[in-house]
């Protein structure tokens, strides 16, 4: 046997330690995600001989976007609903991390409850707790002053913390593994510059801003993408139930390829918003370094 | 590094200056446990308690007949243990299976050097974002293509490739500094070693939460039963469970049934969580990372 150069071993047992991974993600992600693709320009149909497609170039696209308002509907919505909870997830979590990784009595206990939520918030579970209306256990909204606002001229205000206490729920069940990614975070950080800060003269607003924050600035970037993959994605969601309403519809825009013109819509929809946060904590990095 | 101090970092009693601490994370705490008291304490009322309006939080007669009513509507062909034991089965070899799957990936992706190592970092985490609903045919084809319908591994094989958990993981093994993975090969080590000496105890947390995640996937999904599956005696508890749901529809028995079945659904949740909730919460300090 030819013996191998260096960077071609290292290479082979780089791919020998992803093989495993790479092929259940080709099989099972990367090529139903490409089939989807292929699907959006034509109107699939699954007849008693399998499926038949019919090429229809960017008629679903056109069609969605221009006349589906249903859809439109849905996918403003939900464009909202991740622009305005996103931040105050990942900005909960923050808080929530910087508490939980204090000296406290029960510290473990407390920190166990706050991850509880993420096992609850599968799909099913969910859904079935929604049926069971255990997320009107307290309606915030019946509140004359909110009542007040909402007739008034404050209506864009009222519209953000209306939708923030509707999903109060959401935004703590929503933050579980954002806390823990922060946490891990912060137990990282060297505490000796925290002692030479305080030592200094810094007060704890100060430590936050200049040690504590700019050190998240990593997490902080996975967080929103956590959390807006998660908000996405939820089964629950009003898109969701949708496109996959769409997929076994029978009408003329209806049915597999039309569903997947739906999901790939909504999938740049999200990327968008995502480089939007990205983009947004980015010019805020490069501020601060001036 | 003080970090014999942090490791001993819960306080042995309760301590005045706590106080502040917990006015904020108390009132939270009973917030994000609600909706989980409420399972369990819906499970339990009589059906003219259920439908109660305005709807009662606590029970006033605690009854067992919607877990009676639950296994009785089960007596078909197929017990209902031969569910549990498809669930537990599949549950396991998934867990099992994405944990060594993702860390090795993850391993490879983060710490080794090979062409397109990027690429398809990149190419997962768009994945993460689509809809898995919409890609549920393509699926089927390629599961129909390799023989897998109706068999058991269709289960498995298609749940095996976790965006999710590679990407955590991945995020997480970035953490490792490479001069502690250099030491080791200067030493001798091999990748193998390396992966498991050092880079999986260091992971550890990040692993208990791919667990967690991914059980909740398996255990809680329904769709793979649905779409691969036809063979009654191979379909898993969740399924079986939600078809009873479905089948008893709206009817003011089925309230009293769902409620009970979401809750023999949720017990396995939070015995698994409270399994690896200790090593999530504790690793981290351990970890040696700094």
């Amino acid at each position: 046997m030819k013996k191998m150069s260096m960077k071609n071993r290292k290479a082979l047992f780089g791919y020998l330690f992803t093989l495993p991974w790479l092929l259940g993600f080709l099989a099972f992600t990367l090529y139903p995600l490409i089939y989807s693709f292929y699907m959006v320009f034509h109107k699939v149909q699954i007849g008693a001989d399998g499926i038949s497609a019919k090429f229809l170039g960017t008629g679903n696209l056109i069609y969605a976007l221009s006349l589906d308002f249903e859809f439109l509907d849905a996918i403003f919505e939900i464009g909202k609903y991740i622009l305005v909870l996103t931040p105050l997830i990942v900005i909960l979590a923050l808080i929530l991390a910087m508490l939980l990784n204090r000296k406290l009595w029960f510290r473990t206990v407390f920190r166990a409850i706050y991850f509880l939520p993420v096992i609850i918030i599968s799909g099913g579970l969910m859904s079935s707790l929604e049926k069971c209306g255990a997320f009107e256990i307290i309606d915030l909204t019946e509140n004359s002053i909110l009542r007040w606002m909402n007739y008034s001229d404050f209506h864009q205000i009222y519209f953000v913390i209306e939708l923030l206490l509707k999903n109060i729920f959401s935004v703590l069940w929503f933050s579980g593994v954002q806390i823990l990614i922060y946490l891990s975070g912060l137990q990282k950080l060297d505490q000796a510059a925290y002692e030479a800060a305080y030592i200094d003269g810094a007060s704890n607003w100060q430590v936050f801003w200049k040690l504590t924050f700019p050190a998240m600035k990593q997490f902080t970037t996975l967080n929103i993408v956590y959390t807006i993959v998660l908000l996405a994605t939820f089964p629950t969601s009003k898109v969701v139930t949708l496109i996959k309403q769409s997929m076994f519809g029978q009408g003329d825009f209806q049915g597999l390829g039309y569903s997947s013109a739906l999901s790939w819509i909504y999938f740049i929809v999200i990327i968008l918003i995502m480089f939007l946060f990205l983009a947004l904590t980015g010019i805020g990095r490069e501020r601060r370094k001036k | 590094m003080a970090s014999y101090v942090r490791t001993k970092m819960n306080p042995k009693g309760f301590h005045k200056q706590q106080i502040k601490y917990y006015i904020i994370l108390f009132p939270i705490v009973l917030f994000m446990l609600l909706p989980i008291v409420y399972i369990f304490i819906t499970a339990f009322k009589p059906i003219d308690e259920l439908f109660l309006f305005p709807p009662k939080f606590w029970v006033k007669n605690p009854t067992l007949s919607n877990f009676r009513k639950l296994f009785e509507a089960g007596t078909g062909e197929i017990p209902v243990s031969r569910y549990v034991f498809n669930s537990i089965l599949v549950t396991g070899v998934v867990l099992f299976l994405s944990i060594v799957f993702s860390s090795m990936a993850g391993f490879a992706l983060s710490k080794m050097k090979f062409a397109g190592k990027k690429f398809w970092f990149e190419v997962n985490q768009v994945a993460l974002m689509f809809v898995t609903a919409s890609v549920a045919i393509p699926k089927y084809l390629v599961v129909e293509k390799l023989g897998l319908i109706d068999t058991i591994w269709a289960h498995i094989f298609t749940l095996l490739a976790m965006p999710v958990g590679l990407f955590l993981v991945k995020q997480f093994i970035d953490q490792i500094p490479d001069a502690l993975i250099e030491a080791a090969y200067i030493d001798g080590a091999n990748d193998f070693t390396i992966y498991w000496k050092i880079v999986l105890p260091i992971i550890k947390p990040a692993l208990a939460t791919v667990a967690i995640l991914s059980f909740q996937t398996v255990w809680n999904g329904t769709e793979t039963s649905s779409i691969y599956i036809n063979k009654e005696e191979l379909k898993t508890l969740a399924f079986y469970l939600n078809t009873l749901n479905a089948s008893t529809g709206n009817t003011i028995a089925g309230q009293g049934m769902a409620a009970a079945a979401s809750l023999i659904m949720f017990v396995p949740n939070i015995i698994i969580f409270i399994f690896f909730q200790s090593k999530i919460m504790n690793t981290v300090a351990h970890s040696g990372i700094k």
